[in-house]
């Protein structure tokens, strides 16, 4: 198995608080590698990190083999932010959708202005994402009309548009009402029996252990735990994670 | 009682017209530089250089914090002692106005993106844009909308200011007015009809405003 993306000695801080501390990792092609832990862990900064949103205080990001460095473009140092946002889609816990334009709109904008795809092809090519969310009918409708869980579904076609090499999930069900949760997991399950390489960062323990390959447990910025789903979910060797999920495990 | 009499005023109406055109000259010219002016004040006060920044801020608040006709004083009698070059009355004139209005729309400007939640850029650039495709494609056409309703409020005022030029003798329609006033000795026919052309000028833009913005709340 190839290596998509590398965590080298990942330290955050922000001021002087030290949110991520030493992180490694790696995320081979075709794995779901989810992140548990609790609130103020490091989970969403971590993940942040990957695709540059955060900045690392130090240590590394390798992403297919090249070291990602802090510039727009790619150069003889490494891979740019341009390029490796293009190849990591990204979904966010609030959808982040833009309201001034169509849900089409908004999953056709980046192929067109970043991959410089004609309006036609990307047309086309976010109708077939749209239609496998099952929101085909929704196209012409602005986010404002949408339930969440629809907003989360047509976020998640418009990462997807940019043929990403990986996606990265921060916390996707987490501002949905409990009701919507399963019509976005489904959506998430589909994408990983399709073979699609994704970070996941949830509170849905059971959804974790079911698609999931491997999973780690954070606590205060470090991975305290880290192994098969089976490893971490159903025989957890730490007392804090096994208090962890008595509490997360209903 | 007072006797009316507007037919003495209206026989100078070519007067009038020539103060209108001059006032409607000046507050395109000046809301259009202005209008350059505050987005490059603004981009200044957004920027990462703090010297930038803090240069900025300092032209907002010496243009904000001093009165528009002791700006145009100012430009006008003081400058050209400064500098040892005369400066017409059209140029002072023109460039206080401008960079006056510059220094409110830029505040203006700022607040309008900075009123764009965070999650947007970061969609924006998580998908591989620019920061400018995304202050282009996702901030700006978002912020313009939210930053109208104070942007026309502003250009209502600098109308209105445009009058201030009067100090200078720009021919602009309260100049022209008080030029009518002392050929005909009729102020309150002069300046009351003075005072309906502004009025019939700005209260379709007050209006205007007032409706955009209902709209706006009704479709957030």
């Amino acid at each position: 198995m190839s290596t998509i993306l590398r965590v080298e000695n990942l330290t955050k801080y922000f001021d002087s608080h030290l949110v991520l501390d030493g992180i490694n990792l790696e995320v081979n092609n075709q794995d779901i590698l989810a992140v548990i832990g609790p609130s103020g862990s490091g989970k969403s900064t971590l993940i942040r990190c990957m695709n540059m949103l955060e900045l690392p205080s130090s240590g590394s990001i390798v992403f297919d083999g090249k070291q990602v460095i802090n510039a727009f473009k790619s150069n003889e140092n490494g891979i740019g932010t341009g390029e490796l946002r293009r190849r990591v889609g990204m979904v966010f816990q609030h959808f982040n959708l833009y309201p001034h334009r169509t849900v089409l709109e908004n999953v056709t904008q980046a192929p067109i202005l970043v991959n410089k795809e004609s309006v036609q092809d990307a047309t086309t090519h976010a109708k077939e994402l749209l239609e496998s969310v099952g929101l085909v009918e929704k196209i012409h409708e602005f986010p404002n009309h949408l339930s969440g869980g629809q907003k989360q579904r047509v976020a998640i076609a418009r990462a997807l548009a940019m043929r990403p090499n990986l996606l990265l999930l921060d916390e996707v069900t987490s501002a949905l009402d409990p009701e919507l949760v399963g019509e976005v997991l489904q959506v998430i399950k589909r994408l990983a029996n399709q073979g699609m390489t994704m970070v996941i960062v949830t509170h849905e323990m059971a959804f974790a252990g079911d698609v999931a390959n491997k999973v780690i447990f954070m606590e205060d910025g470090q991975i305290k735990e880290s192994g098969s789903p089976a490893e971490i979910l159903v025989t957890p060797s730490s007392e804090r994670l096994k208090l962890f999920l008595s509490r997360h495990l209903r | 009682m007072y006797q009316w009499d507007f037919y003495t005023v209206l026989q100078s109406f070519d007067l009038f017209l020539i103060g209108l055109w001059t006032t409607f000259l000046y507050t395109v010219g000046s809301i259009s530089i202005g209008i350059v002016v505050g987005l490059a004040v603004c981009f200044a006060r957004l920027a990462k250089l703090q010297s930038v920044r803090l240069l900025a801020r300092s032209y907002q608040e010496l243009f904000r914090c001093t009165p528009l006709l002791v700006q145009i004083m100012w430009a006008y009698y003081a400058l050209p002692l400064l500098t040892g070059y005369s400066i017409s009355n059209t140029t002072a004139g023109l460039l206080t106005l401008s960079l006056y209005v510059g220094a409110f729309y830029s505040e203006i400007f700022r607040g309008g993106i900075n009123a764009i939640e965070r999650g947007q850029t970061e969609a924006g650039l998580a998908t591989g844009l620019s920061r400018v495709q995304v202050m282009h494609h996702i901030i700006l056409p978002q912020a313009i909308k939210k930053m109208l309703p104070a942007f026309i409020n502003q250009s209502v005022i600098q109308v209105k200011n445009t009058s201030l030029l009067y100090a200078i003798s720009v021919a602009e329609l309260t100049y022209m007015t008080s030029v009518v006033n002392s050929e005909t000795y009729r102020p309150m026919e002069a300046f009351t009809l003075a005072a309906v052309m502004y009025f019939l000028m700005l209260f379709p833009l007050t209006q205007f405003a007032d409706r955009f913005e209902k709209n706006l709340r009704q479709s957030d």
